[in-house]
Parts: C-alpha cells; sequence; structure tokens
C-alpha cells in the first residue's frame, strides 16, 4: 500500500500515513489539487505557516512504462496566488513510488533560522542540518549530497529559492545525476525556501508491485510500440523541442525583443533552429549528445546535452521555452549565449521562462539594450547576488514590470507566459487565460489550429490533466492521439482495477474543477481568466491581429469547471 | 528516385497515402512541400536519410526524405 509521508519543518513531527481510498485514485497533479483543496486554506499566504509543499507520485510512477515518471510539485503559487502545480522528469518521482510513497508532503515554517534537508530511505525519514550548504547552487549541493549518499535522489532549491524570489524553482536530478529537471513554474522554490528545506534525497531504490502482470506486459508491450514508432517520438529524438522555432518563427509566434510582435530576419532564425542545433552538438562532440533521456527507459529521449566548441557540457537540456526567452526575447540569437545564461538560471534555481520574460521587460525599461549579451550576464549576476535589481528580476516579470514602469507584460495572473505569442498562436492564448496556474503553456498547449481555439484549448487540458495526474510526458500526447484506453489498461494492469475510458476521463475533468475551485475559494473570478491589455490592444503588424478571442469565450470554458 | 515518408496527419497525408515514391528533381526541401501540398508551418522537422536538415537545403538523388510533424514545446 503507497504511503504519504508528512513532515512538519516546527515541530519536526514525520508521520507516514496510509493512503485514504481518494488519494489513492488519482495521482501527480490530479493528487495535489486534491490535497491542496483539502488541506489548505487558498486565502492563506504563499509563504506562511498554513500553505504545504507537496511532491506527488503518478499512478504508473516508478513501473517501466516509458516516460511515466514524472515528479509533480504543488503548492498555493506565491507568483500567481492561485493553485499551483509544476512537473519534470528525473529520477526523483521513480525513487519515491519505488520506496512505496505517494507522495510527501511538507508542512508549516519553522520559527528558527536552522535549514534541514529532508533524508528519505525505505522505511525512515529524518531532518539533516543543511546551514552548511546555504548559499550553494543546485549542482554544488547535488555534488555534495552525492558525496554521502552516492547513489541517491536529489531535488533542491539554490540561492534563488533560499531569497523567496518568486521566480525560483526546484531542480531534480537526471539519470546521469545532474539536477537539471526543472519544476520551474510558479515560485515554488520559494515555497520550499519558506520553509527552510534546502533539498529532499532520497537514498534508497525499490520496486513497485504490479497486480495483474498479464495484463499489464501486453498492455506495455503494445504502449511501447506505439510511443517508440511515433512520428513526433521522432522528432523529439532528433530535433528535441527546439525543433518548434521554425513553426513558431513561421507563425509569427516565436517572442523577439520582449514580445514586441517583430519577426526575426532568416539569417537570425537560422542560428537557433533546432537543426542549428543538431548541427552544433553533432560538430563539436565530446560530451554534446542530440539526444537524451532525463529518466530510465524513455524511449522518447527529448532531452540533449549541448557542449562548448571544446566538447564540456554547457547545459543540459536546451530546449524551445529557454531558446525562445533567453533568446530572442532579449534579442539574442546565439545558440552558446542562450545556453550559458540557462545554465546560470539552473545553477541559481530560476524559471528561464520566468526570468527570461523579467529581463525582457527590464530591456523594454532601458536597463539594457535588447541584443546584448554582455548585459544579460551582468543582469543574470545581479540575480545571483541579490543586488536590488536582482531581487527585483528574481521576483519575475510582473513585478519587474511594476517597479520599472513598463506596461507591455507578458504574463497572466502574475505568471510569465512561455515562447508562444498568443496574438498569433491563440490557441495557446486561451490556455494562458483560462489556466488557473497563470500563462503555462503546459496546461493545455496548442501550437497550430486554424479555428476552434476554445475548443482545442480545452480538448488540450483535458488530455494534460490525465496526462499530468498519470505521471505522463505529455510528449506522449502526439503519439497516442486519441488512444486513451491504452493507458487506462495499463492502470489496470498495474492495480488490478477494472477501470473504463470515463474514469480517466472524468479523473481528468475533476482535476482541473479542483483547480478552479482552489481558486475560486482564494478570490479568483472570470475577470481573473483575461489575457492583458497588451495582447489585446496590441497588434503583431505583420499579422494584423491581436488576441481577440472574446471574454465570453474565455468565461465559457472556465464555467464549464465550476 | 526519391522515396518520401509524410507522417500521417500532415496535409492530405493518411496511413493509408504517407508513403510513395516520386520523381528526383533539384529543388528545395521546402519547395518539396509546396508541390506535395503542404504548408511548412504544418511540419515540423524533415529528415534526409536520417539527419534533420533546414527546409533551404537542396535535395539530392535517391534520397529518403521523412516529414514529421510539429511537437510541443518544452
Amino acid at each position: 500500500m503507497e504511503k504519504i509521508l508528512r513532515v512538519n519543518v516546527k515541530t519536526k513531527d514525520i508521520n507516514y500515513e496510509e493512503t485514504s481510498v481518494e488519494y489513492l485514485q488519482t495521482g501527480g497533479r490530479g493528487l495535489i489539487a486534491k490535497i491542496l483543496l483539502k488541506e489548505v486554506n487558498p486565502t492563506c499566504e504563499p509563504l506562511g505557516s498554513n500553505n504545504k509543499l507537496i511532491f506527488a507520485t503518478g499512478l504508473l510512477t516508478g513501473t517501466n512504462v516509458s516516460s511515466a515518471s514524472r515528479l509533480s510539485i504543488g503548492a498555493k503559487s506565491p507568483l500567481t496566488g492561485g493553485i499551483k502545480e509544476s512537473n519534470a522528469g528525473g529520477i526523483m518521482a521513480m525513487r519515491l513510488a519505488q520506496i512505496g510513497l505517494k507522495a510527501v508532503i511538507i508542512e508549516d515554517i519553522p520559527d528558527d533560522d536552522k535549514w534541514y534537508y529532508i533524508k528519505i530511505s525505505k522505511d525512515q525519514c529524518s531532518f539533516e542540518p543543511a546551514d552548511e550548504y546555504i548559499g550553494m547552487g543546485t549542482f554544488e549541493f547535488c555534488s555534495e549530497m552525492l558525496n554521502i549518499y552516492p547513489d541517491s535522489a536529489v531535488s533542491c532549491i539554490g540561492s534563488a529559492g533560499e531569497r523567496l524570489y518568486s521566480a525560483s524553482g526546484i531542480a531534480t536530478m537526471d539519470k546521469d545525476k545532474k539536477p537539471n529537471r526543472y519544476s520551474g513554474r510558479g515560485a515554488l522554490g520559494a515555497v520550499m525556501g519558506s520553509k527552510k528545506i534546502k533539498g529532499i534525497v532520497v537514498i534508497d531504490k525499490g520496486t513497485v508491485n504490479i497486480v495483474n502482470k498479464e495484463q499489464y506486459m501486453k498492455s506495455l508491450k503494445e504502449y511501447t510500440k506505439i510511443l517508440s514508432e511515433a512520428p513526433s517520438s521522432l522528432n523529439f529524438k532528433k530535433l528535441g523541442t527546439a525543433s518548434v522555432v521554425r513553426t513558431t518563427h513561421g507563425l509569427n509566434g516565436l517572442p523577439v525583443n520582449n514580445f514586441s510582435g517583430n519577426k526575426l530576419k532568416q539569417e537570425q532564425v537560422d542560428n537557433i533552429y533546432g537543426e542549428t542545433l543538431y548541427e552544433v552538438i553533432s560538430e563539436r562532440g565530446g560530451e554534446g549528445k542530440t539526444f537524451h533521456s532525463c529518466m530510465p527507459g524513455c524511449v522518447i529521449q527529448c532531452s540533449n546535452v549541448y557542449p562548448d566548441q571544446n566538447g564540456k557540457t554547457i547545459v543540459s537540456p536546451l530546449e524551445y521555452e529557454t531558446i525562445g526567452l533567453l533568446g530572442p526575447n532579449l534579442g539574442i540569437t546565439d545558440l552558446d549565449v542562450i545556453a550559458k545564461l540557462n545554465a546560470v538560471c539552473n545553477d541559481i534555481g530560476v524559471d528561464t521562462i520566468e526570468i527570461g520574460a523579467a529581463i525582457g521587460v527590464a530591456m523594454e525599461a532601458g536597463i539594457a539594450e535588447f541584443g546584448d549579451a554582455e548585459a544579460a550576464f551582468k543582469l543574470m549576476d545581479e540575480i545571483k547576488e541579490g543586488t536590488i535589481l536582482g531581487r527585483v528580476l528574481g521576483n519575475g516579470a510582473t513585478i519587474t514590470g511594476k517597479v520599472l514602469g513598463v506596461i507591455n507584460v507578458p504574463a497572466v495572473n502574475g505568471q510569465a507566459m512561455p515562447a508562444y505569442d498568443p496574438r498569433a498562436i491563440k490557441g495557446m492564448g486561451v490556455t494562458y487565460a483560462t489556466s488557473p496556474m497563470g500563462a503555462d503553456h503546459t496546461y493545455g498547449p496548442i501550437v497550430k489550429t486554424d479555428n476552434g481555439f476554445v475548443e482545442s484549448s480545452n480538448e488540450a487540458q483535458i488530455k494534460m490533466a490525465l496526462i499530468d495526474s498519470l505521471g505522463f510526458c505529455m510528449f506522449i500526447r502526439a503519439a497516442i492521439g486519441s488512444n486513451y484506453q491504452i493507458i487506462v489498461d495499463l492502470v489496470n494492469g498495474k492495480y488490478g482495477w477494472n477501470k473504463d475510458l470515463d474514469w480517466v476521463l472524468n479523473l481528468a475533468k475533476e482535476t482541473i474543477k479542483d483547480e478552479h475551485k482552489f481558486n475560486e475559494l482564494a478570490g479568483f473570478s472570470n475577470i481573473n481568466y483575461r489575457m492583458p491589455e497588451s495582447f489585446t490592444e496590441r497588434e503583431i503588424s505583420n499579422l494584423k491581429t491581436s488576441f481577440d478571442i472574446k471574454n465570453e469565450e474565455l468565461n465559457e470554458l472556465v464555467n464549464m469547471y465550476k | 528516385m526519391l522515396n518520401v515518408i509524410v507522417a500521417s496527419g500532415i496535409g492530405k497525408y493518411n496511413l493509408h497515402n504517407n508513403k510513395f515514391i516520386i520523381e528526383y528533381k533539384n529543388i528545395t526541401l521546402e519547395e518539396l512541400l509546396n508541390e506535395l501540398i503542404i504548408d511548412k508551418n504544418h511540419v515540423g522537422a524533415i529528415l534526409i536519410n536520417g539527419i534533420p536538415k533546414k527546409f533551404t537545403q537542396k535535395i539530392e538523388d535517391n534520397c529518403e526524405i521523412y516529414i514529421l510533424p510539429i511537437i510541443g514545446g518544452g
């Protein structure tokens, strides 16, 4: 029976609980929504004693199902003031599930200034002093933990989380034991920092129980075949998510100079195409890898390792959102510069989307020129050092806009937009506006659709709630298409259940309802689910269009989940 | 001759008509997309003999061209 581990950072109480039936039948994002709705006052101060930080595993996490061991982390967000779940790959979720944990819930805040990390083994959990690690970047901290616990899995914060930056995330080790996988969004790093927890370290391994092995193996074989043979998986493996640069550029949706609506020249965008990334990695060789899996057994392998000219790793992975926000959004089209900025973000422990957007806003304010890479690195230094300007930027695009007097801030409900201009890619814009988590492409990604933006966004939102609750990576979505049955069969095989297709779709819809309910109780109403005026009033000059989806249509989508 | 595979769902292509052979022409990948009546904004990547190539790449005779769908960003 999977258990829930509950730790209180004030009293230092540690409790293992049996998982209730309600919690047992969901996982990941769905479980986080249920726990937050049941246990956390939606009006609470996100960095205060009443918020809880939850690490949750999906229903299929810990099995050998490819791409099914994402780690979901959630809390009330200091960035948006609403519910937040942010998931990432890596090895932590797999380890937690394999030692029998459905979730870890961190409660309260301490009444002293001492820092700890939480050590978890198969049957024990303890608070370990961590004062000596404060100020360390995520890479140094993980290296220190590996010196003590050589075969551990670690999730941790960097200095950004310690300083309670609203752009701070939580890093998780990939299969190479590097903290390269990020639950970057929504300031979850700050919530962890408010509880004075530097990291979570799981030192044991285990296995999960499969109840109906015959059914499970049959479904696993079919699922793996579908995933491995899908053209989308081949694209992920060849170019990774950088493949999207061509599409968004073609659609005029790649953000340039703080979402100005401008389009890069062909010779500029050529430098950051997925094909260019592939060529550079291939030519440089060394530690570089054009494909790479972030968790064991993944057949998609969308990740990469981006090396310098000597073949030494700069960063892993270099992905589309980061390329967009730290690249053309800052007027930068040099992959080496983008990769180095990304590496700094990873070590400080900040979300590349939020920081890219914040620096873009600062550049619009005249703090630096668009395209000035040296200035971008200096601003990153300020964030790392915690200067006043660094703290402003470290608190994200919306705060930066307020402090520096910039109206054109690419954010919804306080959270910065990923690298899709919603005026050009309107389906994604609908998702940004109606997500209970602020501008979040993973809530319902729609890259290319010619009509039915609201309907398409809703379909994508349901699919993603399903995927996130089962612990899957969003990149299985294109491969499985509408074949949800294969997922239900896998779940039935693992648990010995007899669920049907309606069950999994209801699970997804219930998750979205729970999230909207939490936000409603936190004070959100329909007027919060809007695109900012700088995107409804300002046109993209090439396309002569703004974000023109009517508020009534946005209301209609949100109201479906009330 | 060119062996062409188009991922099902792109343009008019489905599982029944997405693998075919066409006569070689001295054109770029982008021009090939036009000939196949495929909107380039519906294409995520094109592989020539398994290697991703820019759409300005000239096609050489006797190769395999695999046209892949758009994927989401991460």
